[in-house]
């Protein structure tokens, strides 16, 4: 059980991490409220 | 906040880094303001009756701002709020275009135009939260935001030459002015007005 919950939020985790990827990508979020961009991200 | 709840417990389970935590907090922060902004847009939409055409209007603009970027407001909840006003008050003025009959081939033109134009000319617009720190990386979003404008003007000429919705071709008009509006300085000073006539009221939630 307890592996299951360890790789339930490690997939979680990976989901967030390339969502991050994805938004640090692009020119902004489409809402119109823009997140501060980690500064791992600050590449492009 | 939320997302940074949810980056602390996942870091703290699995051991991460403050680095990824914070790379987690932004990934989680970008699906919550998606989440919460597409929901308050349907149910807004749906009690207007026009669920259709706001969607219609969130996805030319969902597919552009990202590519184009353009004005933001200071604070999540003030975001959601003017998201879930603003989406689906242009559905409805795209239904009323609609049944205006002939307008909407013409309107849906000049919308092109006009974003096409504002596109090539200030695309991207970013903002101070997440600068675009490289030249060939403004090059390729302009670019990628131009096809985009082209894609939405084709999709729009489609549903108009089968007949399919006007209302929807309508919307998708609207979209492309809303999002060309919000690249100019107009629309830069108009979110500005916002941002600070909600700011008191909401306490910079």
């Amino acid at each position: 059980m307890r592996r299951i919950k360890y790789l339930v939020l490690a997939g979680l985790t990976a989901a967030l991490v390339l969502l991050a990827q994805v938004a640090a990508a692009s020119a902004c979020l489409w809402g119109h409220y823009q997140p501060e961009v980690p500064d791992k991200l600050a590449k492009y | 906040m939320i997302a940074r709840r949810i980056a602390d417990y996942l870091g703290e389970k699995l051991g991460l880094d403050a680095e990824t935590r914070d790379v987690v907090r932004f990934g989680a922060e970008n699906l919550l303001l998606s989440c919460a902004g597409l929901g308050a847009v349907t149910l807004v939409a749906w009690l207007l009756g026009c669920p259709g055409e706001a969607l219609a209007v969130t996805g030319v603009v969902i597919a552009l701002r990202s590519l184009a970027g353009g004005a933001h407001l200071g604070a999540p909840l003030r975001c959601t709020l003017f998201t879930a006003m603003v989406f689906p008050a242009l559905g409805r003025a795209a239904q009323a275009l609609a049944a205006g009959g002939h307008l909407v081939a013409g309107f849906s033109a000049g919308a092109a135009v006009l974003c096409l134009a504002a596109v090539a000319l200030l695309a991207p617009v970013d903002s101070p939260a997440k600068p675009i720190r490289t030249a060939a990386h403004r090059r390729r979003l302009r670019r990628l935001a131009i096809l985009a404008v082209l894609a939405v003007a084709l999709v729009t000429a489609a549903l108009l030459a089968t007949g399919a919705s006007r209302s929807l071709a309508a919307a998708l008009g609207t979209g492309l002015l809303w999002q060309a509006f919000i690249l100019t300085r107009a629309g830069h000073a108009a979110l500005r007005f916002v941002d600070r006539l909600s700011a008191s009221a909401l306490c910079h939630r």
